[in-house]
């Protein structure tokens, strides 16, 4: 069997170990910790299965980290690993959840947008830019499947492109699109519930009074 | 009124725009059809309203996630394992 060891780190001890290596180590791919673990966490949804998947991907990338490419994009190689090990682990306990990927991901932009259109013509649009969001985005990401979490963690909050997020999970570019566009899609409704929940559509008038003040 | 460059921009429609929102906030356009883009956006208030939105959108699912995690003692367990492997810290 082969396996692509720049990818998923290496399963053996390190070949030799050396102080220069490992002070390259810690300061090119400990420094992405924070990174990782937040990442993880996108994908497990569980704070203390994070914290196992991060020490893995760190043990991983230290035994594999002879095959890592010097000038390479190492927290994007740390992210390739981490998603590595979560997909055996998940196949492993057999919770692998096959969802079918979003729709075109063109109709999931036009949903995106007529949910916009419905939201200004309750006068929700207003509202939604002008209260602290946070704690329902973060409900709802958590309420997304971990494939979606994790195009959502990559391109939204890592900034990655399409085709480097698509590197680091092993799909098409093309999937990468319909699930992102699609998980936007879900979180922007969540969004627009959370605003309506709130009250607000039934008091139009109140909240631009409001905002004016 | 319009530059050289401008003209050769083809004129797109609000459906065409729209459906290029997310590829054009994540600037994964190619040139022209970014270009197109922009070029509706300055004349349609409508298409212009919903980029905004989807743009303050963007921006608070960004803020909402980008909390660090607090890695302190993680760090240390990670260290401790990779030290069970011959791992020297500096």
């Amino acid at each position: 069997m082969t396996t692509d060891r720049s990818i998923e780190g290496s399963t053996e001890a390190p070949v030799s170990a050396s102080p220069e290596r490992d002070a390259t180590f810690e300061r090119e791919a400990l420094a992405c910790l924070p990174h990782v673990a937040r990442f993880a966490r996108s994908l497990t949804r569980n704070e203390s299965e994070a914290d196992d998947l991060t020490q893995e991907t760190f043990l991983l990338a230290y035994r594999g980290y002879a095959t890592f490419q010097v000038g390479g994009d190492v927290r994007r190689w740390l992210f390739s690993i981490c998603h590595h090990a979560w997909l055996r682990t998940s196949q492993r306990q057999q919770r692998m959840v096959l969802t079918p990927d979003g729709d075109d991901a063109e109709l999931e932009t036009m949903g995106a947008v007529m949910g916009h259109v419905a939201a200004q013509r309750s006068g929700i649009d207003r509202f939604v830019t002008g209260i602290d969001v946070g704690p329902a985005i973060r409900e709802a990401v958590s309420q997304l499947e971990p494939n979606f979490r994790a195009v959502v963690q990559l391109v939204d909050v890592d900034g990655y492109a399409y085709d480097e997020a698509a590197a680091v999970l092993e799909i098409p570019v093309g999937t990468v699109r319909s699930r992102l566009f699609r998980a936007r899609r879900l979180l922007q409704e969540a969004l627009l519930e959370f605003a309506r929940d709130a009250g607000v559509a039934r008091m139009p008038s109140i909240m631009r009074q409001d905002q004016s003040s | 009124m319009n530059s050289s460059s401008e003209l050769l921009v083809r004129a797109i429609d609000c459906d065409t725009t729209v459906r290029r929102l997310w590829d054009y906030l994540d600037e994964e356009l190619e040139t022209m059809p970014y270009a197109e883009v922009e070029a509706h956006l300055r004349d349609c208030v409508h298409c212009a309203e919903h980029f905004s939105f989807a743009q303050a959108f963007l921006g608070a699912v960004n803020t909402s996630l980008q909390q660090p995690r607090e890695t302190g003692s993680l760090r240390e367990q990670v260290l401790n394992t990779l030290k069970a492997e011959g791992f020297r810290a500096a």
